[in-house]
């Protein structure tokens, strides 16, 4: 008996011993900063002048009471909730187009992963070019094509800004969630298909009662992840607009840099940023409850 | 005769004894960090030759530089700042020294090294050695200055147009329209919230009498007439007569520079380092161009003296007050601004740059790329009406603030109501400094 419990005891410790490491990391990598955060939030440290007093709540007042931060806290949500539909909606066509027999379908695959596995960077600076209104290739080749008769403004115009940049950011997201959709739609066994074909069902039929519920956990999951990765979409942004033409497409990440970085007020900063963990956390925690099911077959 | 162990041990001795004695020279050797932000690979090449020579007259000392982004300097300055680990000396802009006089990030020059700096200011202009002294105290040795706000301009455009440069702003506005086809824009303006573009703005309303922050330093008062008219021809040229490109809000002072080479504007409005970016990037052939300053409004309407223009020190060496090689670095400071390597920033290999020193006035190429400028010189006239960039702590916070009443105006607020709204947010942040 004694043998068996050293044994248990050994099993245990040398359990804890192979996942100590990463819980090190995510200790002080993670919950320190966290906490150093919640800290910071509650003084008024300013780089320019470093005199530090304790102002409780004041910084979150100050942030709820700025007209500028409600305007990019709903460009925040547009963003998350237009890029979400966006990135299912075409990770959801082109999965089902990836589904297809025909030649070349892997080559396709491969080509529709490129802006999954190009850095952000890469891709944010092409685009930009890309973008310019006066030097850019989409403008040139569209007044070739005679759909448009003067350059448009694309990174400059207030009404589309976002929505450009969004197109961005959802670019760069889409090929996973059509991977996702595609994995997804190989586990539908085919004997479904053949017997709504013998009962009738057109394409539109079978979508909706054969596929789409099949889809459901795979769309679940691929939206909050989209709308965790929208939610962090700094580098996209700052490259190529720093969320002007004045904040018409600037996201909480951008605002959390320029209160740092640009205006040196690391209390409020941090304040921002614990805003924008409360929402991340929201949507981690709905993640993980939709997850379930996987941990409990583990 | 040795045998095999004898012969590997007495090896592993001598060459033990040889690493301790580079690692002994090596810590002897007292190493100078400099962080380089910006430039021109033309001048990263010029002061790594500088280097290379201090090295070698040096060799208690070993200088590195290191470039870094000039969009950049600002975070990576204060995120080194933070960890506590700092170079010993940057190079950088002189209208950043209050912001970092208050990070406690500057070494002052005159307390430490008085009787160099004494002996050496005289070989600078006055105003120029000025743009790096915060109250009362030195803080850093510029090597050239920018000014603005300049114009360029297309001369072929102009013959073609049959009219002359103009002479105020009016003349601006004219030449402007009477320029603009639709192959190529009368002018651009670069109107992001980059720096560059909003200090060659603020330029035009300094000459306009506009000033940002009042003399005492006490109340904001960039939204006063001055201001007010410079940023009205901004959003008249944009909106009003749409001289300029739809995109005027994206595009920043290099792609200005980009579409001015690319004959895509008659003119553009910048700073002094036009020619310098110019020169960088390639001048195609046959295209012939020049620059003159940005020409004043018919009637000044500002409260102030009307500035003839604005300057900043950008390239301006300073040290860290945290650096442990003080005497060291001071010497490399010393020897990348003597005479011989200050000629680079007088036009010897750079052309364009506006020199700081009474002998950087007198090389032959500073006399063909700025004659205007050395004659006055020579009549002891030159910077004569030019004053500092605005400068002051909290400076970076309130140019951005300040730069949402460019582009709010530029996207249709009405411009006193922009700059009240601004000039409000400033107020407080000032109050706060």
């Amino acid at each position: 008996m004694m043998k068996d419990s050293s044994t248990g005891t050994t099993r245990t410790l040398s359990q804890y011993l192979y996942v100590l490491p990463p819980v090190i990391v995510i200790v002080v990598f993670i919950i320190i900063p966290i906490f150093y955060a919640i800290d910071l939030s509650f003084y008024n440290v300013h780089l320019i002048k470093p005199r530090v007093k304790l102002v409780w709540l004041d910084n979150y007042f100050r942030i709820f009471r700025n007209k500028t931060f409600w305007e990019i806290f709903y460009n925040s949500i547009r963003w998350m909730g237009f890029g979400a539909l966006a990135t299912l909606l075409i990770g959801l066509g082109l999965g089902m187009f990836l589904n297809l027999e025909f030649r070349f379908n892997s080559v396709v695959r491969s080509l529709i992963f490129i802006p999954w596995i190009m850095p952000e960077v890469c891709a944010a600076f092409a685009w930009r070019w890309m973008l310019n209104s006066e030097m850019g290739v989409i403008n040139e080749i569209l007044k070739r094509l005679n759909l448009i008769s003067h350059y448009v403004a694309w990174l400059a115009e207030p009404n589309m800004v976002l929505y450009v940049c969004l197109w961005v950011a959802v670019w760069r997201i889409y090929p996973f969630i059509s991977l996702m959709i595609l994995a997804t739609l190989h586990g539908i066994p085919r004997e479904f298909y053949e017997a709504g074909a013998i009962d009738g069902a057109n394409f539109w039929q079978r979508f909706c009662y054969l596929t789409f519920p099949q889809l459901r956990y795979a769309l679940t999951i691929g939206a909050l992840l989209t709308v965790i990765w929208l939610m962090n979409s700094f580098t996209t942004v700052f490259i190529l607009t720093e969320g002007g033409p004045l904040h018409y497409s600037e996201i909480l990440p951008v605002l959390i840099y320029k209160m740092a970085f640009q205006s040196y007020r690391l209390s409020r900063a941090a304040a921002l940023s614990l805003i924008n963990f409360g929402i991340l956390l929201t949507f981690s925690l709905l993640y993980l409850w939709v997850f379930r099911r996987q941990w409990r077959q583990v | 005769m040795m045998s095999t162990r004898g012969r590997i041990i007495s090896t592993m001795l001598v060459s033990a004894v040889l690493m301790m004695g580079f690692s002994l020279g090596a810590v002897a050797q007292k190493k100078v960090v400099v962080w380089h932000f910006g430039g021109l690979p033309a001048e990263h090449k010029w002061v790594d030759e500088c280097i290379k020579d201090f090295n070698a007259a040096h060799p208690e000392m070993k200088v590195e530089r290191i470039e870094k982004s000039w969009m950049t300097k600002s975070e990576e300055l204060i995120s080194a700042w933070q960890m506590k680990a700092m170079p010993d000396i940057i190079s950088r802009d002189s209208v950043s020294i209050p912001d970092m006089v208050e990070m406690g990030m500057l070494a002052p020059l005159s307390e430490l090294f008085a009787e160099d700096i004494a002996a050496m200011k005289g070989r600078w202009l006055e105003p120029a050695w000025n743009l790096c002294n915060y109250e009362g105290a030195q803080y850093g040795v510029p090597t050239y200055v920018d000014i603005a706000p300049m114009l360029a301009y297309n001369r072929n455009m102009f013959a073609e147009a049959g009219i002359l440069v103009p002479t105020n702003w009016s003349q601006v506005v004219e030449a402007a329209k009477k320029l603009y086809t639709p192959e190529h824009y009368g002018i651009i303006l670069p109107a992001t919230l980059g720096l560059n573009d909003l200090q060659v703005f603020i330029g035009i309303a300094y000459g306009n009498g506009g000033r940002f922050l009042s003399p005492e330093g006490d109340k904001v008062v960039f939204n006063g007439k001055g201001f007010v008219d410079a940023l009205q021809l901004y959003v008249d040229l944009f909106r009003k007569h749409k001289v300029t490109p739809p995109g005027t809000l994206e595009i920043d002072y290099m792609k200005t520079i980009e579409l001015f080479l690319r004959e895509r504007t008659a003119m553009a409005v910048g700073m002094s380092w036009f020619p310098i970016v110019v020169q960088n990037l390639g001048v195609p052939e046959g295209f012939d161009y020049r620059m003159a300053s940005f020409p004043m409004k018919e009637k000044i309407t500002g409260k102030y003296p009307a500035a003839a223009a604005i300057m900043d020190a950008t390239t301006t060496y300073m040290m860290i007050s945290t650096s442990k090689v003080k005497k060291e670095a001071w010497e490399f400071m010393k020897w990348v601004t003597r005479p011989e390597t200050m000629r680079m920033w007088a036009g010897v290999r750079i052309e364009g740059r506006v020199p700081t020193t009474h002998e950087g006035f007198k090389t032959p190429e500073i006399a063909k790329t700025y004659p205007d400028l050395v004659r006055e010189y020579e009549k002891g006239t030159v910077f004569k009406g030019a004053i500092s960039m605005p400068s002051f702590p909290g400076f970076t916070e309130m140019t951005k603030v300040f730069g949402l009443s460019v582009q709010g105006a530029l996207l249709g607020e009405p411009v006193q109501e922009a700059l009240d709204e601004r000039a409000e947010e400033c107020q407080d942040i000032l109050e706060e400094m």
